[in-house]
């Protein structure tokens, strides 16, 4: 394969390109139509001109035509071959390591109310590290325990934000943890 | 309140040592995060903005004041000594800066850099705390119609900057604009775009939209990212405050980067990166020794460096006297007013004046301080350098979504910022500038509520934006924007059409 040859990736990062616009059109095409303000008799309220839905309806329109140009710009771009300043042929960017960076955010979020602040914190940075590249297990475990200690002091001694200690044995877990560090 | 005696009252206030101290740490945290490569003194600012919470309004001002001082100076730092820009602004310092620092040493060029960039700030402070109350006073004569247009004003400069990227940066605006409209409508109080998801009925909070946009996206970007090929600083950093007789050689170049920067800065959507980009264009056109720049010129340096100080303490005056953020830097300085209740706008200058002056005072200061963080923070660069981005990473995750989760004590904020994230991630990924959206998010809801009210006060007048003439003279200035923002399109037209 000749060395400037679009791979698989430089492909599919073109068409998501296409695909981020029209997706963006369309939606701002189905809430203008149907999400407004559903069940609600816009139209009785009205005085003169201008009712409650007018000011997100024209900027739903404004978002459709300006996607939707986009959209079209585009399509034009990829069906002449005209080259764009699509990144990802480059290699500028580590696919897997973002999605998984995505996972592990959404992944801390949902422990959060569960396990708690205190526990979910410090994985998450263990979690964060590891993929970040951080290899050296002492360096990954002192990071996150003595990093989410020094949160706990921040947020929950000094600032004293009511911050999720979790459910069931987390709960009393976390409790303890505070106890034993003089923050409760 | 006289603004001289007012300025020595809010010097008097900025150096209680509370105030200083909380200042000093402000521009420390501004010039390390500006100076370190991949994090701006904007994703700077999102993630202080929690600590904010906890402090008084004038606190909070001081301690993001300070960041934004220091850290649009800081992005120089790496700029000057590995030719990596820390922030887009300080760009233009690669040019002719890191030529400097390889053939005359980093002494040289950093010691260009602080001293315009102290002049700049400095001159900046100064106008903001002597220009900004006339000011104010002319906007107390604003009605509704007039607010509607300065708004209008401010979301269609966005686009005047896009160079381009219009497009794109008319989808990223408008996409603001419909999430800033989720809610309940500000005259009839029906529930919008909300899905039957009961907290959306109070809206999205723009400090959840920034935080998530500019610090968690970022860091996402900066994960996602193949490593760069590593890289340190090859030269023993060390910098001064040039002598008069050095500086006076550069006295053209610093005075019109000061003057460009000064400008620049009041203009909504303008910020430090176009001004010091605008500077060094026109230093290039203007200078006796224009042929040379780009192999280490001194006034090609002095002027972008004067000149992105020079927004700094200008871009504060829109903010301050109509309560309509132009950048992404005065939408964080919105935001921690906000959530102490404080409204900025012209009556601020008669309801806090100490305040207020504080905070002229303490831009003034903070130019000042940042000449000596600086220096100290460019000796430790080395060491600041080695430090493992991974571990800032994860650490600023943990601090950004902490923040969002405190804006509102709940839960759901931590999903709603965590899913800006990942839209202010992808949207960087493909092109989208997130700055529109903020912006959008901002002033959406604003300029939503100055139209219903015009339209209510004027009998649904639509001409009444265009014939009374303080808001007949800020719509054509939009207008003008908005011709501006399609030259470049515009030519081109003329260009086929000719042939």
């Amino acid at each position: 394969m000749p060395a400037h040859a679009p791979g698989r990736q430089f492909r599919v990062t073109r068409l998501l390109r296409l695909a981020g616009p029209l997706a963006v059109a369309v939606a701002a095409g189905v809430f203008s139509a149907f999400y407004l303000a559903p069940g609600v008799d816009t139209a009785s309220m009205t005085r003169g001109p201008l009712g409650p839905v007018v000011w997100p309806k024209a900027m739903l329109a404004c978002l459709l035509a300006s996607a939707a140009v986009v959209f079209l710009v585009r399509l034009w771009q990829f069906a002449k071959g005209v080259p764009d300043d699509v990144d990802g042929g480059k290699g500028e960017y580590h696919e897997g390591r973002g999605a998984a960076a995505i996972a592990v955010l959404l992944a801390y979020a949902w422990a959060l109310p569960i396990a708690g602040f205190a526990f979910s914190t410090a994985v998450f940075i263990a979690a964060v590290l590891l993929l970040g590249g951080v290899r050296r297990p002492r360096t990954v475990v002192l990071t996150a325990g003595i990093g989410t200690v020094a949160l706990l002091y921040v947020f929950v001694k000094v600032s004293l934000m009511p911050l999720d200690r979790g459910k069931g044995a987390f709960e009393t877990a976390t409790i303890t943890l505070y106890r034993l560090l003089g923050i409760y | 309140m006289d603004a001289l005696a007012g300025f020595g009252q809010g010097i008097w206030i900025a150096l209680q040592p509370l105030n200083l101290a909380v200042m000093v740490v402000g521009v420390l945290v501004g010039v390390i995060a500006g100076a370190l490569p991949g994090i701006s003194f904007v994703n700077a600012m999102a993630i202080a903005l929690p600590f904010t919470y906890f402090m008084s309004p004038l606190l909070a001002m001081l301690f993001l004041g300070g960041i934004y001082v220091g850290g649009v100076f800081g992005g120089s730092i790496s700029s000057l000594l590995v030719n990596i820009p820390g922030d887009p602004d300080s760009l233009p310092s690669c040019w002719d800066g890191y030529p400097i620092t390889q053939r005359e040493g980093p002494e040289r060029s950093l010691s260009i850099a602080i001293t315009a960039s102290a002049v700049g700030g400095l001159f900046s402070a100064l106008l903001l705390s002597f220009a900004s109350p006339p000011f104010a006073k002319f906007a107390l004569s604003f009605d509704q119609p007039e607010f509607f247009a300065a708004t209008f004003l401010g979301l269609v400069s966005v686009l005047a900057i896009a160079k381009g990227n219009l497009l794109m940066s008319l989808v990223s605006l408008f996409t603001g604009i419909v999430l800033g409209s989720i809610g309940t409508d500000p005259l009839y109080g029906v529930s919008r775009l909300t899905f039957g998801v009961p907290i959306l009925d109070n809206g999205i909070d723009f400090v959840v939209v920034m935080i998530g946009i500019f610090a968690i996206g970022e860091v996402l970007d900066a994960l996602a990212a193949r490593q760069a090929a590593g890289f340190a600083p090859k030269h023993k950093a060390r910098m001064r405050v040039l002598r008069p007789r050095e500086l006076w050689a550069l006295r053209g170049s610093v005075a019109r980067g000061t003057g460009i920067g000064s400008v620049i800065g009041i203009i909504p959507g303008a910020g430090a990166a176009v001004g010091a980009l605008v500077a060094y264009g026109i230093e290039r056109q203007v200078n006796p020794r224009r042929r040379e720049f780009g192999t280490g010129v001194a006034d090609g340096l002095a002027a972008p460096e004067a000149s992105k100080n020079a927004t700094t303490g200008t871009a504060l005056i829109p903010l301050l006297t109509l309560g309509i953020p132009g950048s992404a830097a005065a939408a964080i300085m919105l935001a921690a007013l906000t959530l102490h209740g404080v409204q900025p706008g012209p009556l601020l200058y008669t309801k806090s004046p100490d305040m207020l002056y504080a905070i002229f005072a303490s831009f003034t200061l903070a130019n000042l301080f940042m000449i000596v963080i600086s220096v100290l923070v460019a000796r430790g660069f080395a060491t600041l350098m080695r430090a493992d981005p991974t571990i800032i990473c994860a650490f600023i995750l943990v601090f950004s979504l902490v923040g969002a989760f405190g804006v509102r004590n709940n839960i759901a904020d931590v999903y709603i910022c965590i899913a800006f994230g990942i839209l202010g991630f992808y949207m960087k990924r493909f092109g989208f500038p997130t700055a529109p959206l903020v912006l959008g998010v901002i002033l959406g809801p604003l300029a939503e509520g100055y139209f219903l009210t015009s339209m209510a006060n004027y009998a649904n007048d639509l001409t009444i934006f265009f014939t009374r003439p303080k808001s007949g003279v800020l719509m054509a200035l939009a207008f003008g924007f908005i011709l501006w923002a399609l030259r470049p399109e515009l030519g081109r037209l003329v260009q086929r059409l000719r042939r």
